[in-house]
């Protein structure tokens, strides 16, 4: 007979970090679509005993300026929230607040914590520049910034671009270990398929498995197109 | 010296049909040693060996056991873990034996002819060994030896991987349809430079008469005591400075993570427990007790046998909620005999 509790044992936390793209583009039933499969998402992952005391989400949204909408918030506790849009794409903004989250809680991750996940979603190119223009931040350096830093090189990402607004190399640019991915979905209505990847490997990097591979169709370069079956 | 592979069993033990587990067990005067490992999930999915392996070794009333974990992205870590475990466990078994063994030169009567009350004898000198308790031996004096044999090992492992890469070398200058047939058979991908950093694994060592016990360890995982009311963890395991990460035995530094924990068994001692990380890292730092405490009510309650078949629920119970896809192994020296006796 199967044991049924056993008490004295912890899960070990999994920090889940969604970076969200809020730019006007998104406006629409591309926000929609976000708020829904995220509310699934948390939902989920509050009954399923492998992740429900395990997963501690925080989300970063990024227009014009960034916001950090939860930080750090036990999945139990978590309430999904109402995201609405603003205007530009200031994705080097986006990075350099969770970069900032990260480091907040830096001792706690590298004492407590399995490897973090990162999910970033966006339907559109950065409107800010790729390389550091007079004061204006570039995305790209924050990208280097994240990729020298203990923990964030560490963490599995996952690159989400619905549509064709957003080139393929941006969403490469966040692939630094074999476990990252790059994937596009055609539009939004495809958008619970990411979600249900999403799931899967926040599951298996619970149970300190490697993530799985997105399934799809391989576009050029290394982006994977996820589509509704 | 040590104890015959022969009592190590497992087939009773083990039901067939259950090639992902392995159980060790034997004993040395009142000391059990029981050992499980249950290859994870991820390493079946992945067609990854069980990199956790155990070993131990008997001497006089002395028990020696050593726990080793391969580090999951490392080629032959499985087999780095083994010889570790081997070679440790035979290692501090010879020298225990070299230190507390004296020869010692005692007069002795000889009698070569007796009537009645009358007898006649000589006196003679003989030389006996005498083995002196683990008591004897401090805590610095088993450091510098656990030091010194784990560098002999790490030698060893050097050894190995030269080997290693001879063999690569061998491979890769065949043929191509023999080198992809030799790559298959040894289920290993060929690879152009090997060391001993391939070979990673953990070690938590142990020895106990069952009035002392002499920990160490390297990596992560755990060693704790468990009594009849209290469980402790003797050394923090070393988690390296980073996330999912580690410090191996092959690891340059490894002497400065090295933690070392020497004390009297209490009498209320149940039994000694090192575990790997798969099982080790879910227990509760604040209170490992109510989960050890479940293991003694187990044990108490069940047959050996019927023992090792809960501990592979155990493992399905951390496979299921969740909690660990790795190896897991968890390796018992009961003090005392636990178990319920097996009817006949």
């Amino acid at each position: 007979m199967p044991i049924q509790d056993m008490e004295g044992l912890e899960h070990k936390p999994i920090p889940v970090i969604f970076l969200i793209d809020v730019s006007s583009s998104m406006a629409g039933l591309g926000i929609q679509q976000v708020n829904i499969n995220l509310k699934e998402y948390v939902d989920a992952l509050k009954i399923d005993p492998e992740t429900k005391d395990a997963v501690q989400l925080s989300i970063v949204t990024f227009s014009d300026s960034a916001d950090t909408v939860m930080k750090f918030e036990p999945v139990t506790k978590a309430v999904a929230p109402n995201l609405t849009t603003q205007s530009s794409t200031n994705l080097a903004s986006g990075l350099a607040e969770v970069m900032r989250v990260v480091q907040e809680k830096a001792d706690f991750i590298k004492a407590k914590c399995k490897r973090p996940l990162l999910v970033f979603m966006s339907d559109g190119n950065a409107t800010c520049p790729e390389r550091m223009r007079g004061n204006e931040a570039g995305w790209r350096d924050e990208i280097d910034r994240m990729n020298s830093d203990f923990i964030m090189k560490r963490a599995v990402r996952v690159a989400l671009g619905a549509g064709n607004g957003i080139k393929d190399s941006t969403l490469e640019a966040f692939k630094l270990n074999e476990t990252d991915a790059a994937v596009r979905i055609a539009s939004m209505k495809d958008l619970s398929e990411f979600f249900k990847y999403i799931h899967t490997i926040t599951k298996e990097l619970s149970a300190g498995k490697q993530p799985s591979k997105p399934i799809g169709t391989a576009t050029a370069g290394s982006v994977v197109l996820i589509q509704s079956s | 010296m040590g104890l015959p592979r022969e009592r190590l069993s497992s087939g009773c033990l083990i039901p067939n049909g259950r090639d992902n587990e392995r159980v060790l067990e034997g004993s040395v005067s009142s000391l059990t040693c029981l050992s499980y490992s249950h290859r994870g999930s991820s390493h079946i999915e992945q067609r990854k060996p069980n990199q956790d392996h155990s070993d131990f070794q008997g001497d006089g009333d002395t028990l020696f056991v050593a726990v080793g974990d391969g580090l999951g992205s490392c080629a032959f870590s499985d087999e780095g873990s083994q010889l570790m475990t081997q070679r440790i466990t035979q290692k501090m078994r010879d020298f225990v034996a070299r230190s507390l063994s004296e020869t010692v030169e005692l007069s002795k009567d000889r009698v070569l002819f007796r009537a009645g009350p009358m007898k006649l004898a000589y006196q003679y000198k003989a030389k006996e060994t005498v083995r002196h308790p683990l008591v004897r031996l401090n805590e610095n004096a088993f450091r510098t030896a656990f030091v010194r044999s784990v560098e002999d090992i790490r030698l060893e492992l050097d050894d190995l991987s030269a080997k290693k890469q001879l063999c690569t070398t061998q491979v890769n200058n065949l043929g191509e349809g023999e080198a992809e047939d030799s790559a298959k058979k040894h289920n290993k991908v060929p690879t152009i430079k090997c060391t001993k950093e391939d070979f990673a694994t953990t070690c938590l060592f142990g020895m106990t008469d069952g009035k002392k016990v002499f920990c160490s360890h390297v990596g992560d995982g755990g060693i704790y005591l468990v009594c009849q009311t209290t469980s402790e963890l003797m050394v923090q395991p070393t988690k390296g400075d980073a996330l999912d990460e580690t410090i191996p035995v092959t690891h340059n530094e490894w002497k400065e993570y090295l933690k070392v924990r020497v004390l009297d068994v209490p009498p209320e001692a149940l039994f000694l427990c090192l575990m790997t990380d798969g099982f080790a890292e879910n227990i509760s730092k604040t209170n490992p007790n109510l989960f050890f405490q479940r293991i003694v009510s187990e044990a108490r309650q069940k047959t050996k046998a019927d023992f090792v078949k809960w501990l592979a629920e155990l493992n399905g119970y951390y496979e299921s909620r969740g909690f660990s896809g790795d190896d897991k192994t968890a390796c018992f020296v009961f003090f005392n005999d636990l178990f319920k006796e097996q009817s006949q």
